[in-house]
């Protein structure tokens, strides 16, 4: 199995935040949610319909504790795209890793709507949720997870590594120019897995 | 060599004339400075993220020798070992795909038409544009976004477009802002690199009519990102170029760090790729190895940002174009020694080392394209004309060709197109005056011997001293002397002060007793003689037999650099007639450049003729250079030569080919260090060209002498007594800088007469 630490050294490296959270740990993820919302001063936060699904109890959690929680799916209905972009940007984006590649510190969302994607690319703030055991050693091991991919018809496959940047200006490095601004990534560790790496 | 007079003329762009855009970049200092800044800290970065991860246990193992570019030397360390490694792999998919281009076009086509893309082949520039605008036309899109593209900056689509009343915005921030200043970017990764926070905080003030920071990036940036929104939003069309196409399925790759080219994808409901047929690879395996070489050798990243993969349509109602172009490409596929050129990945690495780019930038080096692969493909995407300006400018220092990750042999391509310029356009009249003179041994030796009489009244030191005369003050003299000033004309050249022989006493070494030709290079014959001398004296005391073979005078080198490829063949000939009429074990001259040029570029000017060929083969195997010949064949000991007190402290400069080409990097500084005892100071950027560079400094003695002003600083720095290299043209360049500096104080010495000066007494003299 890849090293999580590895993961989390390189993915802390490009400028992600990593959480850990245990097997069944929904408090560590909303904490990491609930963080990022008070990162961007927003109560509001949009899953993907692939992240509610992930992890089931998430969404109910978060309203609990208070968010505006949407399904970005459910949220763009009868919106036009300009509307919908408008509406993601004032919100915490939530979505779920297909795969982490260790190598390079990087997740590849599996949301395969426009509106989940677009989760991912509008808000200010990311937070994707990454089973353990989806983490791959090298990016050899993802270009065979993208062939099967987009055998199965994905059209869509961005591999994210840190949060948006540009150094275009006097080479000075500065974070979130298009996409987002901050990249939160949450390692779902999963039971048989604890603790032996 | 083909080029595509098709395209010559055929797009509107209103550029202005080389010695316009020459003479503007000269007279920008913030451009030189922005430039080489950022040219150090790549170099630094770059080599670090290599040597990372190497040392990161992610790595492939390096598998075997480097062999793609044999011509580009590389250090053995495991960053360098790493990344010759990749590079190999990645050369060797890309020509698989140019030699079965058609088949893996086949293969994407097919695999794209059913995902719902529809892939249209443009020959040319104009069927591209014409394809891109119809589709505007047929589907009422007024407004455009685009994420960079270089091929559209090829193709000169936004004129195009905006000729046709569609708004076109430039997503990329870079970009952007070279659009709202109506430029082009001037490097193909970093598009504002000669513009500063001031320039890009008035242009945001002007375009959004408020005032915006001309201090805080940060701020600029929000602006750019605020202002961009709306017009993503708005655009009908997305148009991206592709970082590399994959064949088998269909998907076409985006490398971004802002996020850009994901919501130019996103937002609009048509998006058109437009690519370069050679952007092709065959599966996602040989993209992510693209990825690896990509990112480190542009930006010194693991990865950048996003990398999104797209092979269709993702929603109904959107439609996906991809826009295959060739425009030059296949006239470059039918010219074998250009051929390489198309496993190009636009990482624009051969820039990032490139001395005069440091100095001028990409709208003076290159045309659309810049660096080393602009001066490469400006001939077959723009025509001929279009390269005779900006080629002229290459010093052949082959910096280009280590860092390239596709192994692409740049210097040689370089020089082809140069050839090919001169051949149709013809050289500089002082270059033409010179080399034909310079051809012609009967005529111009008699001629120096005359020259080294009458300015003896005006030398001193080796130097020629104008000044004596007021000649210094003539246009010519400015421009070509006030920063270095010339060697004079020894009045006795070296041939006349050499005694050929056996000598009797040796030092202890693996020499002794070998019969070595000695080849002095027509540099140190005329105007250095005394190095000449310094050679003979060490070749004696190591009891070496030294045979002065004649008529000897130049191996054609300037002749080939230039780009007059014919006056080189004819001197490249006198050299072979003289050298293999003597029976020698070795052929060793003190000139790195004419090793170079005997090992390497006579296979290149003989390439049509086997027979003189198979001579200059016969010939290559004896020929050995000074430093080489020291520590590899006579195998000094530490301790058999010493140091005279009062030396001081020494530094070495790695002549570029010497380094590049021959992979002297280790040998120069063990004889200075260990062999010699000598206290011995790394000079930072030791492996970047001194800008003497042939014929380039005769006609651009501004960009010659800025990068021999980068080097003296340099020197300066490590506060060394004694500068030390192996290229007599380099010596004296460097010499004549530092006299005119008022820096005369550091000696610049051969490394043979370094050698001479820690003879023991008694040993070697009488040279």
């Amino acid at each position: 199995m890849p090293d999580a630490r590895a993961f989390v050294d390189r993915a802390t490296a490009v400028g992600c935040q990593v959480s850990l959270a245990g097997p069944a740990d929904v408090d560590a993820v909303v904490g990491a949610v609930v963080a990022e919302m008070e990162a961007t001063a927003t109560e509001a936060c949009t899953l993907s319909a692939r992240a509610a699904l992930m992890l089931p109890e998430l969404a109910d959690a978060l309203t609990e504790g208070g968010a505006d929680v949407r399904i970005a799916e459910e949220l763009a209905a009868g919106l036009s795209t300009r509307e919908l972009a408008e509406r993601l940007a004032g919100r915490v984006g939530v979505v779920a890793a297909e795969a982490g590649v260790v190598e390079t510190g990087s997740v590849l969302p599996s949301d395969d709507t426009l509106p989940a994607r677009l989760t991912g690319m509008l808000s200010e703030s990311v937070v994707v949720l990454l089973p353990s055991s989806r983490l791959l050693r090298s990016l050899d091991d993802l270009a065979d997870l993208l062939s099967q991919l987009a055998a199965q018809g994905r059209h869509f496959l961005s591999l994210v590594t840190g949060p948006s940047r540009t150094s275009d200006i006097e080479r000075v490095l500065t974070i979130g120019v298009q996409g987002p601004r901050r990249l939160h990534v949450v390692i779902l560790q999963e039971e048989a897995r604890v603790g032996n790496e | 060599m083909a080029t595509s007079d098709a395209h010559q003329g055929s797009t509107a762009h209103e550029m202005l004339p080389f010695e316009v855009r020459y003479r503007r970049a000269l007279s920008n200092q913030q451009l030189e400075r922005n430039l080489l800044n950022f040219q150090r800290s790549w170099r630094t970065a770059r080599d670090a993220v290599w040597q990372a991860y190497a040392e990161s246990g992610m790595a492939p193992q390096p598998a075997g020798a480097p062999n793609a570019n044999p011509l580009a030397s590389l250090s053995d360390s495991p960053g360098d070992r790493l990344f010759a490694s990749l590079r190999d792999q990645m050369a060797a998919i890309k020509d698989e795909v140019i030699d079965h281009l058609e088949e893996y076009v086949d293969q994407f086509t097919r695999a794209a038409a059913r995902n719902g893309v529809r892939v249209y082949r443009a020959a040319t520039a104009e069927d591209a544009n014409r394809y891109v605008l119809e589709l505007c036309r047929d589907r009422g899109i007024q407004h455009v976004v685009k994420s960079k593209s270089m091929v559209s900056e090829e193709i000169e689509l936004n004129a195009a477009l905006e000729g046709a009343g569609i708004r076109v915005v430039e997503t990329d921030l870079g970009e952007w802002v070279a659009q709202l200043s109506h430029e082009r970017p001037s490097h193909m990764v970093l598009p504002i690199i000669h513009k500063n926070r001031v320039q890009v905080g008035d242009l945001f003030s002007a375009y959004t009519g408020r005032q915006i920071s001309r201090q805080d990036i940060g701020e600029q940036v929000r602006v750019a990102r605020s202002e961009l929104r709306q017009e993503f939003l708005a655009a009908g069309m997305g148009i991206t170029g592709a970082n590399a196409v994959v064949a088998d399925a269909g998907a076409i790759m985006l490398v971004t760090n802002e996020g850009n080219a994901r919501l130019v994808t996103s937002l609009p409901k048509v998006h058109v790729v437009l690519v370069g047929v050679e952007k092709m690879v065959p599966n996602f395996a040989a993209a992510m190895l693209q990825v690896r070489l990509l990112a480190r050798s542009a930006t010194a990243q693991p990865i950048t940002a996003y990398t999104t993969f797209i092979n269709g349509p993702s929603e109904p109602g959107r439609e996906m174009h991809v826009v295959l172009l060739d425009n030059g490409r296949s006239a470059m596929r039918a010219t074998p020694l250009i051929r390489d050129a198309l496993r190009c990945i636009r990482c624009a690495a051969c820039a990032n080392v490139c001395p005069p780019y440091a100095v001028v930038g990409g709208h003076v080096f290159g045309h659309i394209y810049s660096g080393a692969i602009g001066l490469v493909n400006t001939p077959y995407h723009h025509g001929l004309e279009a390269d005779a300006g900006p080629q002229s400018l290459c010093v052949s220092c082959n910096a280009c060709a280590t860092v390239c990750p596709v192994g692409i042999p740049l210097p040689q391509q370089i020089l082809e197109v140069r050839t090919e310029v001169v051949r149709r356009l013809g050289l500089p009249l002082p270059v033409r005056l010179a080399l034909e003179l310079w051809s012609r041994p009967r005529l111009v030796q008699p001629l120096l011997r005359l020259a080294g009489q009458l300015l003896r009244p005006l030398s001193s030191g080796g130097m020629l001293r104008l000044g004596r005369l007021g000649l210094d003050r003539l246009q010519v003299s400015r421009q070509q002397l006030s920063w270095r000033t010339p060697p004079t004309v020894g009045g006795t050249p070296a041939r006349d002060l050499l005694r050929p022989g056996r000598p009797e006493a040796a030092l202890p070494n693996d020499a002794q007793g070998l019969r070595v030709a000695y080849f002095i290079q027509c540099v140190t014959d005329w105007f250095a003689p005394q190095m000449a001398v310094a050679i003979a004296k060490v070749l004696r005391a190591l009891g070496v037999e030294l045979v002065v073979p004649q008529p000897q005078h130049c191996c054609g080198l300037p002749a080939f650099d230039a780009g007059d490829r014919d006056t080189a063949r004819r001197m490249a000939q006198q050299t072979i007639e003289t050298l293999e009429r003597v029976d020698a074990d070795y052929i060793l001259t003190g000139g790195a450049s004419c090793v170079v040029c005997m090992l390497h570029e006579y296979e290149r000017i003989f390439e049509d003729e086997p027979a003189w060929r198979e001579r200059a083969q016969r010939l290559a195997h004896k020929v050995v250079d000074f430093t080489t010949f020291l520590v590899e064949v006579a195998r000094l000991r530490p301790g058999t030569l010493n140091a005279p007190p009062g030396l001081g402290r020494v530094t070495y400069h790695n002549f570029c080919q010497s380094l590049n080409v021959l992979g002297l990097r280790e040998a120069p500084i063990k004889l200075i260090r260990d062999i010699l005892g000598l206290e011995y100071v790394e000079l930072p950027e030791a492996n970047v060209c001194c800008g003497f560079g042939g014929s380039t400094s005769i006609t651009h003695p501004e960009v010659a002498s800025h990068i021999l002003r980068r080097k003296l600083e340099n020197v300066a720095s490590t506060g060394a007594d004694v500068l030390v290299t192996d290229n007599p043209g380099c010596i004296l360049h460097m010499r004549g800088g530092l006299d005119a500096a008022g820096n005369g104080h550091v000696r610049v010495m051969h490394t043979a007469e370094l050698v001479a000066e820690c003879l023991p007494r008694g040993l070697g003299h009488g040279a």
